[in-house]
């Protein structure tokens, strides 16, 4: 496929853009003229606030021309999902950028800092973004119940699926009695 | 510090060495390692020296005050000798990073009465601040858990982790986060290479959050048809799913390489008995191995004789045989008082290879009848 732009290079990028009216409209480019194309850039800059989708693909195409098309054999990327590459932990100082390329964390308080870059990441490579196992012994009261509340409510589930009703009704009655334990914790919290 | 060698080297020979209990020889060892970090200090990625020797010490202080550590003895990684830290990797206690950066980190090792059933290991300040680790032969993947569990749950009534309610425990490597806890089995699977079928199988365990990796730890390179299996996911599961799982996947593994080595059996081709007479020959007159060919050969001759092609053999172990021709192995066991070249490490090799497989062997390093090469009085 030829490019679009120029008419003698071969094609390298394909765009495909949905009008309001759903039609399609196709644009090919070629490895020259990408760099010539910067409305993606200037498009993100005016409403950077507004489109943040847009904002990460003149990201991800700025760095794709500016270091890897430079380079011939290695056209990998990886599709950043961060804005902000110079985001710093309030409390350790690690920058976003840091964390990318060691792949890993400076402190605990990374994980609230960064939460919006990680968690995507997160979901991709483990199963969820919730925790399930054991909790530590010295965490507080509710914590517990709620962990409790939570395993028995799954016990509950395959109790339910196996039809052993009987037992069923038995962890019920745990649950609601625990939620109520739990009620009572909170308001007395908040006293 | 000569006295801290002789100690260190006897703590960590455990049932590999010795005796397999479990006489399987598919899956070798399991293991469970639990990753947590101590709560108000940094994540070794990013503290500096003086906090990292402030975490050593909470942790020391920790371990002195828990009766059921007592028979646990402390050593700063520092004070562990080359060869030594060479020998904790080679067992996969510690990661190769340790062997270079030793400041600030420190190992707890089991000393006194060591069970040979399995080897227990803390590690402080490798990538978390703490790695709780157990490993034994066999499948034994929940019964390692029991026992890293065990000595978690007495260390957090003295010290506090990293947690959030949502995340679980906190770690800087995010793929150990949530219940910190991988678990892993060694397989030896060469029926499954030969046949092809490894390819789906790794497939199919990708699927389900299971990984595979290379025998040696820093390697991407599977060799001497060894696979580590070993968990991708540990936030979203709880622990007993994940030792469920891979106990499972460790019984399904069996049942794989079994019937794969009964349908070659039906049908052994002369390929394959020349690949098994090829690495016994190969055995039996190579004067150097290196440790990655030796494993290599030994797996198909281990497969050779398993299928009756071969009878030239000693029957042998093969894990304990592989996990006694390393180079920290061999370097502590038949080269005394002096720093080895390579070459020299691959000769010695060559030689106990011989040895312990070679029926009326006279070539080699001792005489064919002493069997064991720990008793280590043999200079070279």
């Amino acid at each position: 496929m030829i490019c679009d732009n120029c008419r003698k290079n071969e094609a390298f990028i394909h765009f495909i853009t949905i009008g309001n009216n759903g039609e399609l409209q196709k644009i090919n480019l070629c490895r020259e003229c990408i760099k010539d194309f910067s409305f993606l850039n200037d498009a993100a800059n005016e409403n950077q606030k507004e489109s943040s989708l847009f904002n990460v693909l003149a990201i991800d195409l700025g760095n794709l021309i500016g270091e890897n098309y430079s380079d011939e054999g290695q056209n990998q990327y990886e599709l950043s999902l961060n804005v902000k590459e110079n985001k710093k932990c309030s409390n350790c100082g690690i920058t976003i950028a840091q964390v990318k390329k060691a792949g890993r964390l400076g402190c605990p308080r990374c994980y609230e800092d960064f939460r919006v870059e990680l968690n995507p990441f997160i979901k991709i490579i483990q199963s969820g973004i919730e925790h399930k196992g054991k909790i530590p012994l010295n965490c507080n009261k509710r914590l517990k119940i709620e962990k409790k509340i939570k395993d028995l409510k799954f016990k509950l589930e395959e109790q339910i699926i196996i039809e052993n009703f009987e037992e069923a009704a038995k962890l019920r009655d745990k649950i609601t009695s625990l939620q109520k334990q739990l009620h009572l914790s909170v308001k007395r919290n908040k006293k | 510090m000569e006295e801290k060698n002789i100690d260190l080297k006897n703590l960590i020979k455990t049932v590999y060495e010795y005796d397999n209990p479990v006489k399987q020889d598919i899956i070798l060892y399991s293991s469970a390692y639990l990753y947590r970090n101590v709560s108000g200090y940094k994540f070794n990625e990013s503290n500096d020296r003086t906090e990292k020797e402030n975490i050593l010490f909470q942790i020391q202080e920790a371990k002195n005050s828990i009766k059921f550590l007592n028979n646990f003895k402390f050593y700063y990684v520092r004070d562990i000798p080359r060869i030594q830290r060479q020998l904790l990797m080679d067992k996969r206690l510690i990661s190769p990073s340790m062997i270079q950066k030793i400041a600030g980190k420190g190992i707890i090792l089991q000393s006194g009465f060591v069970s040979n059933k399995k080897l227990i290991a803390i590690i402080v300040n490798e990538d978390e601040h703490l790695k709780i680790q157990c490993h034994m032969a066999g499948i034994k993947v929940k019964e390692c858990y029991r026992e890293v569990i065990k000595i978690e749950k007495k260390l957090e009534k003295k010290l506090s982790f990293s947690f959030s309610q949502n995340l679980g425990y906190l770690t800087s490597n995010p793929s150990v986060m949530g219940t910190g806890l991988k678990v892993e089995i060694l397989a030896h699977l060469p029926s499954l290479v030969i046949s092809t079928r490894i390819i789906d199988f790794i497939k199919n365990l990708n699927q389900i959050g299971y990984g595979v990796s290379s025998y040696i730890t820093d390697s991407n390179e599977i060799i001497g048809n060894l696979f580590r299996i070993s968990n991708l996911v540990t936030l979203g599961k709880n622990e007993e799913t994940i030792i469920e799982e891979l106990d499972a996947i460790a019984h399904n593994i069996i049942e794989e390489e079994n019937n794969a080595k009964k349908e070659i059996s039906l049908d052994i081709n002369f390929i394959i008995e020349d690949s098994v007479f090829r690495s016994f020959g190969m055995v039996k007159y190579a004067k150097v191995l290196s440790f990655e060919e030796a494993v290599e050969l030994l797996s198909i001759i281990k497969f050779g004789m398993d299928l009756k092609i071969i009878d030239e053999v000693r029957y042998f172990d093969f894990f304990k045989l592989i996990e006694l021709i390393t180079d920290s192995n061999i370097e502590l066991n038949h080269i005394k008082n002096k720093k080895a070249s390579i070459d020299e490490i691959d000769f010695v090799r060559a030689c106990v290879v011989r040895d312990e497989i070679l029926k009326n062997n006279n070539a080699g390093l001792q005489s064919a009848d002493s069997g064991k090469m720990d008793q280590g009085d043999k200079n070279v």
